[in-house]
């Protein structure tokens, strides 16, 4: 368990939720045009220009093997920053800030879900989501 | 200032007194003594004993100590100028120039100059340094400073000195005072300090007061508020100017009868000065020609350059960069905003597209501004090659004479830096294997001293550099046995190739036709690196050669890295930059005449064929529908001395692009070198010409071999 003081964003995949924490997130743009850059990592999704600087995309969608779907109003580009790298990952809709009542990291969750890409299980009240782990995810 | 600061100004002055002197001995090798030179000579090891002293480099101080004595009995007329002297006077540069480099590289120099200063001693034996200073006993400063201040005078400077208290909390006072003569050069010549930088103790306590003897070409006023300026902020106690003979101004200044001298200055001005400077030197000059020497000198003396850390410049183009998107930005958002406006607001519209011209305006010339700023004359770099030149002729003993030309051509920092092995290279590789041997050509009934020449112009936008030897030519069958036994090409491929394409070869990795490895021109990588070096500043080579006339190597380069013209082409979706300096031709051709020649497509464009290549198939999109006339656009490019033709799907235009990092997560991908923004906000990515090379499998610059079959129409 941890101080759950940290802040987190919820972003939605379709009918999944996951949670970003708040301290990695850069800003949050809405869909952008993107070019596409050839040759590169499959669930990249190109280039754009955030204010002068060629940010990469990637789909989050494409990165856990889910189906692509149209882009919608809601679709926004989340700018995270991770490692001095400033990286967009194109989600289906950004949902509210959130306190997580408690953490459970993965290391000791028994909850069985494939823990590669997630860092740990955020409760609040009586629900729970899932936190990203963006190190993993943009790899 | 700290010892950092201190040091980069040492090392670049270092690095100034270095090249002059090998300018200058150079020039004492061929055209022999003169008094000038000498005095050249004299004074730039002169002030790299300051420096070198100043810094506490001991070895350097010595040398060139040394070197001094023997140069002082030269302009004395006590020593002849031979062809041992200049030797010793090369070795001592060399030795020198490994001072600096050990400077640079760990903050200190040590090494032996025992043997080199006991060449200089023999040279002067049985010459004591005789002090012949007639010096009044009072006067701070010697005979020979004395006459290096008379000789400014008749030059039109007017002599003075300045008396600079330095504070008692100052440390590293000898520092300080060698950093206030730096500061009074900005706008006045320094002939002399006293107490010198040597004598200078640093663990004397209290003040220190240096008098420094100037000349300058300015009206003491003038000056003096100058110098105001410029040692506002050192930790000084206060400063006086005074005359050349050290009174306070305003004291009589010498026997002489005139009236108050400063006065007839401002009252008859140019006159006066002319009045003065002859007076000083008791010969009647003409007003005319001291006026003359007077325009000319300021340039000299007056401080009109600026040292800015590159990095700072860097940061400028950028911020520039940044600017010249949103201006092309601008002009496109004005003109969809028109479109969606009524026309009552035509005078609003007609307003903002007359401002939106003039910020493109104004952008284009600070763009302009700046990438002057960072751009160098060629001459530094091309001064480093006589010498390389002489030297390698008498090693090889060869007799080459060297003609360099267009040396006042400036280009971007970065591509200068970039582009001088490669430059090295090849005119080590003409003195070596392209300048025949002395019987060769005597027999062949051409002059019997080589030449190669070096130009630098400007064309356009880009800068053209030609290496030009009067030698033996490549020879286009040599080169193919060399390959063949070195496997760089079948037997196959070699019945195929052109002459041209054979003569290419040369550029391969690992391809060198020296029977044996000299040290002259290497192991076979030479023209290996100055390929690479030439396709990583995105520019081309070119080679002409006619056997018995000699070799002609052609460079095209672009002006600079950060800011180029970019030429715009369509590939399926997207947009694409293409570096202008790499499209060689631009036309439409009917798809019938893509041939497939032993399966490589290619096209045949006045008499040569060209590799051709779908960039579609390597980057996984479509290619074009078929037009209803059948013609498709083809870009030709190139990158260093390869060719290859590129089927686009349209021609979108040419601008000016800021070439962007894709940053590491997206990693290196091949046949894309970064990225830029368009006009319309999007990003366009920039393709780079030897990744799209090597994509297609055309990187050796070979026909593919036909029983390896790659392609099919």
């Amino acid at each position: 368990m941890e101080d759950s003081g940290q802040q987190f964003i919820a972003i939605e995949l379709g009918s999944e939720r996951y949670a970003l924490p708040i301290s990695h997130i850069y800003e949050i743009i809405k869909m952008q045009k993107i070019t596409v850059v050839p040759n590169s990592r499959f669930f990249m999704e190109g280039v754009t220009n955030l204010r002068g600087k060629i940010v990469p995309i990637i789909s989050l969608r494409k990165r856990f093997g889910m189906e692509e779907t149209s882009l919608s109003r809601s679709t926004r580009i989340v700018v995270v920053n991770h490692q001095d790298e400033i990286v967009g990952m194109v989600v289906d809709r950004v949902r509210q800030v959130i306190h997580f009542s408690s953490i459970e990291h993965s290391g000791d969750s028994t909850s069985g879900i494939d823990s590669h890409y997630f860092s740990g299980i955020g409760y609040l009240d009586d629900d729970f989501i899932t936190i990203l782990n963006i190190g993993s995810t943009l790899r | 200032m700290n010892r950092d600061e201190l040091m980069k100004f040492f090392l670049e002055e270092a690095d100034e007194q270095l090249q002059l002197l090998e300018q200058e001995i150079l020039k004492l090798e061929q055209d022999g003594e003169s008094e000038s030179i000498i005095q050249a000579i004299f004074r730039a090891a002169h002030t790299l004993k300051g420096s070198s002293a100043a810094m506490g480099f001991e070895a350097m101080k010595s040398l060139t100590h040394e070197m001094e004595n023997v140069l002082d009995q030269i302009r004395g007329g006590k020593l002849k100028v031979s062809g041992p002297i200049i030797n010793v006077l090369f070795l001592c540069l060399d030795r020198l120039h490994d001072f600096k480099k050990q400077i640079e590289q760990k903050g200190s120099c040590d090494g032996e100059t025992g043997p080199l200063v006991g060449e200089l001693r023999k040279l002067t034996v049985g010459e004591q340094p005789k002090a012949a200073e007639e010096a009044a006993a009072d006067d701070l400063f010697g005979f020979e400073e004395r006459r290096m201040l008379e000789e400014a005078e008749s030059e039109g400077l007017k002599g003075g000195a300045v008396r600079v208290r330095i504070a008692e909390a100052c440390e590293m006072k000898m520092a300080r005072a060698f950093i206030l003569k730096n500061r009074i050069e900005e706008c006045a010549k320094v002939i002399a300090m006293h107490p010198g930088l040597e004598q200078i103790d640093e663990e004397a306590s209290g003040p220190l007061t240096v008098t420094y003897l100037i000349a300058c070409a300015e009206k003491f006023e003038t000056f003096e508020s100058h110098l105001v300026s410029i040692l506002n902020g050192e930790p000084i106690d206060g400063f006086e100017l005074l005359n050349d003979r050290l009174n306070p101004l305003g004291t009589k200044p010498r026997e002489e009868q005139g009236e108050p001298e400063e006065q007839a200055e401002s009252v008859h001005g140019e006159a006066g000065r002319a009045d003065e400077a002859s007076r000083a030197e008791n010969l009647p000059i003409p007003a005319a020609a001291a006026a003359k020497s007077e325009a000319d000198e300021p340039r000299k003396v007056t401080g009109q350059s600026v040292r800015v850390d590159v990095e700072r410049l860097e940061n400028l183009m950028n911020l520039v960069g940044e600017l010249v998107i949103d201006q092309t930005r601008i002009a496109q958002v004005g003109g969809l905003l028109r479109d969606l406006v009524s026309a009552d607001a035509d005078d609003t519209m007609d307003e903002f597209d007359s401002i939106a011209n003039h910020i493109s305006r104004v952008v284009g010339e600070l763009q302009e501004s700046v990438m002057k700023t960072r751009m160098l004359p060629i001459e530094q770099l091309f001064n480093r090659f006589p010498r390389m030149i002489r030297d390698l002729a008498q090693k090889i003993d060869k007799p080459i004479n060297l003609i360099l030309e267009g040396k006042e051509t400036e280009l971007d920092r970065t591509v200068i830096e970039e582009i001088g092995d490669p430059l090295i290279h090849l005119l080590r590789n003409s003195a070596d294997h392209g300048i025949e041997a002395r019987e060769k050509r005597r027999a062949a009934g051409k002059a019997e001293i080589g030449m190669i020449r070096l130009k630098a112009l400007h064309q356009e936008n880009q800068v053209v550099l030609t290496i030009e030897d009067d030698g033996a030519g490549i020879d286009a069958e040599r080169i193919k046995q060399s390959a063949l036994g070195k496997k760089l090409i079948t037997e196959a491929q070699a019945a195929q190739m052109s002459e041209q394409e054979l003569i290419y070869l040369i550029f391969a990795p690992g391809f060198s036709t020296a029977q044996e490895i000299s040290d002259i021109s290497g192991r076979g990588v030479g023209m290996d690196i100055v390929r690479s070096h030439i396709e990583k500043l995105n520019g081309i080579i070119d080679v002409e050669t006619k056997p018995g006339e000699g070799t002609k190597f052609t460079i095209k380069l672009p002006l600079t890295l950060a800011i180029m013209r970019g030429l715009l082409i369509r590939i399926h979706n997207s947009t694409y930059a293409l570096p202008i300096s790499s499209v060689i031709e631009i036309m439409r051709l009917p798809r019938s005449e893509i041939h497939s020649i032993k399966g490589q497509m290619a096209v045949r464009i006045r008499e040569q064929v060209l590799p051709l290549a779908w960039i579609h198939d390597h980057f996984r999109v479509p290619r074009p529908a078929v037009r209803g006339d059948d013609n498709v656009f083809i870009v030709i490019v190139g990158a260093a001395e390869k060719r290859i033709a590129l089927v686009v799907d349209e021609l979108v235009g040419n601008q000016e692009i800021v070439v962007k990092s894709m940053g590491s997560y997206v990693g290196k991908t091949e046949g894309i070198s970064g990225a830029t923004i368009l006009g319309d906000g999007g990003v366009a990515l920039i393709l780079d010409i030897t990744g799209v090379f090597s994509l297609t499998g055309r990187d050796k610059g070979l026909p593919s071999d036909p029983n390896h079959t790659e392609f099919k129409i």
